[in-house]
């Protein structure tokens, strides 16, 4: 019971979060989603320790773990845009399926090559890393 | 008999998502990817029950309501992690921006190659970031935010399909890199399938979604000069 009143009570605290981030975008017009700028809001609360990582782990870790489910109904919009996929499912799905193939290895082995390559030198970037 | 139709079609989401982890726990092949699962299931008994997507839109505005505060929890890995991420800030990166290089300009080409209209451009321009963020500028620089989830939702379904099997042909092992690609190219569906490789994977997929997300954001202004 306590457990669930945490979780309800960390939700809300993220809930907040956002709508604060919305209302900023808003009031300075940034070119930032709201969502966007609550993170930040939310990650400079954790750096500067305002926050603690337990006050909003519960609720934060279910999110991030179930984030896929949060995106099924947007999905399940799909059964609507047939006409789309009728239209031009050949070379829309073309369009996808290879700007996603090469944009996974270019940027996984970028980032592979670049870290091997980084721990060759670790020792002169260990003294600089701070 | 209209007012049990929501909390019919929410059960209906949350049973299928939880039938379809547990069957892609067990055989993890593309079309038990949770999501992919998920969908064809819903849809297939929403149309057996006789529902349309109409009828299952308020279920799907309270759940997506929650991909705002999801958003915001992404600060959490991001933090958590900060420590190897700033470690190894330029692989990252690097990687990060040369993978959304790469997938916009391939993407932009091709679609320009088949003359497709402008509206399936600007979803293009989005489809590797998550949907809250994708819609959030699609509001902001105009276009068409079902579009533009549409394209999302299809990138990170199909990077859940192709990417795993993908990245092992091509030795690509190291956990960081491919929870660096799974964020940066496939968004949250990317990040979920990155956690179930490993909790590391995950939290660096779910750092690098939102910094991906933060990029497209500040440069969007310049990627829409392209479309």
């Amino acid at each position: 019971m306590k457990k669930l009143l945490a979780f309800i009570v960390q939700l809300i605290l993220l809930l907040v979060i956002c709508k604060l981030g919305y209302y900023l975008a808003d009031l300075f017009h940034l070119p930032i989603p709201g969502n966007v700028i609550g993170m930040i809001l939310l990650f400079i609360l954790l750096q500067t320790k305002v926050l603690k990582v337990e006050w909003i782990e519960q609720a934060s870790g279910f999110l991030v773990k179930h984030l896929a489910f949060f995106f099924i109904p947007i999905s399940i919009s799909l059964m609507t845009m047939g006409w789309l996929f009728i239209e031009y499912g050949l070379p829309l799905a073309f369009t996808l399926g290879a700007s996603l193939i090469f944009g996974f290895i270019v940027s996984a082995w970028t980032v592979q090559k670049l870290s091997h390559k980084g721990e060759v030198n670790q020792h002169d970037s260990a003294n600089h890393s701070l | 008999m209209t007012a049990l139709i929501t909390p019919y079609s929410i059960l209906l989401t949350i049973l299928a998502y939880y039938i379809g982890r547990k069957i892609y726990a067990k055989h993890p092949t593309p079309f038990t990817t949770p999501v992919f699962f998920s969908t064809v299931t819903i849809i297939l008994i929403l149309l057996a029950s006789g529902l349309d997507f109409d009828d299952y839109s308020p279920a799907k505005n309270i759940i997506s309501y929650f991909l705002g505060p999801a958003t915001v929890a992404l600060a959490v890995p991001l933090y958590k992690n900060r420590k190897i991420i700033v470690k190894y800030a330029i692989p990252a990166i690097s990687g990060m921006i040369l993978g959304l290089m790469v997938t916009l300009t391939i993407a932009f080409t091709i679609a320009q190659a088949f003359s497709l209209p402008q509206f399936i451009l600007q979803g293009l321009a989005v489809k590797s970031i998550t949907v809250p963020i994708a819609v959030g500028i699609t509001e902001l620089y105009g276009g068409d935010s079902n579009i533009s989830a549409a394209f999302v939702i299809l990138t990170g379904v199909l990077g859940t399909m192709i990417a795993p099997k993908m990245m092992d042909k091509l030795n690509i092992t190291m956990p960081f890199a491919r929870g660096i690609a799974y964020g940066t190219i496939a968004h949250g569906l990317g990040t979920a399938q990155a956690a179930q490789e490993s909790e590391f994977t995950g939290a660096v997929a779910g750092a690098a979604m939102a910094i991906a997300g933060i990029l497209i954001s500040c440069f969007f202004p310049v990627i829409s000069h392209f479309l």
